[in-house]
């Protein structure tokens, strides 16, 4: 159930980002992903989904995936310092991963879109969440 | 600590290998298999883009319709008839259009429309799904009947990246309709644009169109002129300033459109 709700919600995330809108909602599901299963595999998957963003959006191939790779990078290097599984926590990331991201690439309403994704990434967190305490 | 090295010789292994694709693409060296995956995806940005657009852009007697179980089959043909419908009609406007030629003209469909909130904010930029084996090159214009839509600033083999006018990234030169005052549009966001470094000398009315100035390079890429942006909404004018500017609205609905034109001769 947990992989199933996985996969579906990476791929509407992934073709969401990439034909409709702009806020960085890949961004968002792999920062939660990796604060609830801290797996090695995230930077792959994460690698993956740049590839298809850069088709999507035209940029240069790859460009996305080394900024996904450094993001989950950055995390697991305060995962030591801070408890990452916290609410706190993801909205920073995800607010600061946001604004860097729409920053680097050039897109309009840099805050106001970093603003709604990190409240994305916390109703993400939330739904991952209860998923999580579903399945102990 | 195994677990903290899994992580670092993993991060560094897809590092390498973004970095090996990101050059080897800037290289150009994988056009063909790029072109594969664009047209793999093409077709998918086009559903979802179509899917939001139509779920939308509803009304409440299609709601209603809708709901009713045996009328859905009915319902969906109702919608791929009427979406070729517009289709042609946006072919058969534009070939009626004296200017620019139909011939210099390509087709495009737009199978993505990034915004901030789809169907209340204006898109900024759009994917077509035509490119460089279609003849789309960087720096043409796009239109729609006579109107600009905007420039292409991206190609790639299958699909094309296209700035709207009203992105904050685009500006050109423009010229009014009645007094031939002109100036510099710059993209302010979300329809809007602002008419810039005009004369104060200059007359500025209120609703005049504006039209581009042109601004075709020894390749004929480039803005053709005498294509319409918008209507002046307001002007601001003060004596102390250098210039004078005004708020430029295009007469197009961006959230709305669907199929647009190259101009790939000048």
């Amino acid at each position: 159930m947990k992989i199933l709700f996985l996969c579906f919600a990476f791929l509407i995330a992934v073709f969401f980002e990439g034909a409709v809108i702009s806020v960085p909602l890949v961004l968002d599901f792999i920062l939660v992903y990796y604060v609830f299963e801290r797996k090695a595999w995230i930077f792959a998957l994460a690698f993956i989904l740049g590839l298809i963003l850069d088709i999507f959006h035209l940029r240069l191939l790859g460009a996305t995936s080394i900024f996904f790779a450094v993001f989950i990078f950055i995390i697991t290097l305060y995962e030591r310092k801070f408890e990452i599984k916290t609410t706190a926590f993801v909205l920073f990331f995800s607010f600061i991963g946001s604004l860097i991201f729409l920053f680097i690439f050039k897109y309009n309403y840099v805050l106001q879109q970093a603003l709604i994704s990190s409240l994305i990434a916390i109703l993400i967190f939330k739904i991952f969440g209860r998923i999580e305490r579903k399945n102990c | 600590m195994k677990k903290r090295e899994n992580f670092f010789f993993t991060f560094f292994i897809f590092l390498l290998i973004s970095i090996f694709i990101l050059g080897i693409a800037k290289s150009g060296l994988i056009g063909s298999a790029l072109g594969f995956a664009e047209n793999l995806l093409e077709p998918v940005g086009e559903t979802v883009s179509g899917l939001t657009n139509a779920v939308f852009g509803i009304n409440e007697n299609e709601k209603l319709k809708k709901l009713e179980s045996e009328n859905r089959n009915l319902q969906k043909k109702i919608v791929e008839l009427r979406s070729l419908d517009r289709e042609n009609n946006a072919l058969r406007d534009q070939f009626k259009t004296q200017y620019p030629k139909s011939a210099n003209l390509l087709p495009a469909k737009i199978v993505g429309a990034q915004n901030f909130i789809p169907n209340v904010t204006v898109p900024d930029v759009f994917l077509l799904d035509k490119g460089v084996k279609d003849g789309v090159k960087t720096e043409q214009g796009v239109i729609f009947e006579n109107n600009l839509v905007g420039k292409v600033i991206k190609t790639s083999v299958n699909m094309s990246l296209v700035d709207v006018l009203t992105n904050k990234n685009f500006s050109f030169t423009a010229k009014t309709s009645k007094t031939q005052a002109q100036g510099v549009i710059k993209g302010n966001g979300n329809n809007e644009m602002i008419f810039d470094n005009v004369l104060l000398s200059e007359k500025l009315e209120d609703s005049d169109i504006i039209l581009t100035k042109g601004d075709l390079n020894i390749n004929s890429l480039g803005l053709p002129p005498n294509l319409i942006v918008g209507k002046i909404v307001s002007v601001d004018k003060k004596p102390s300033s250098l210039f004078q500017t005004a708020k430029i609205q295009s007469l197009l609905d961006f959230t709305k459109l669907e199929t647009v034109f190259v101009v790939v001769q000048n």
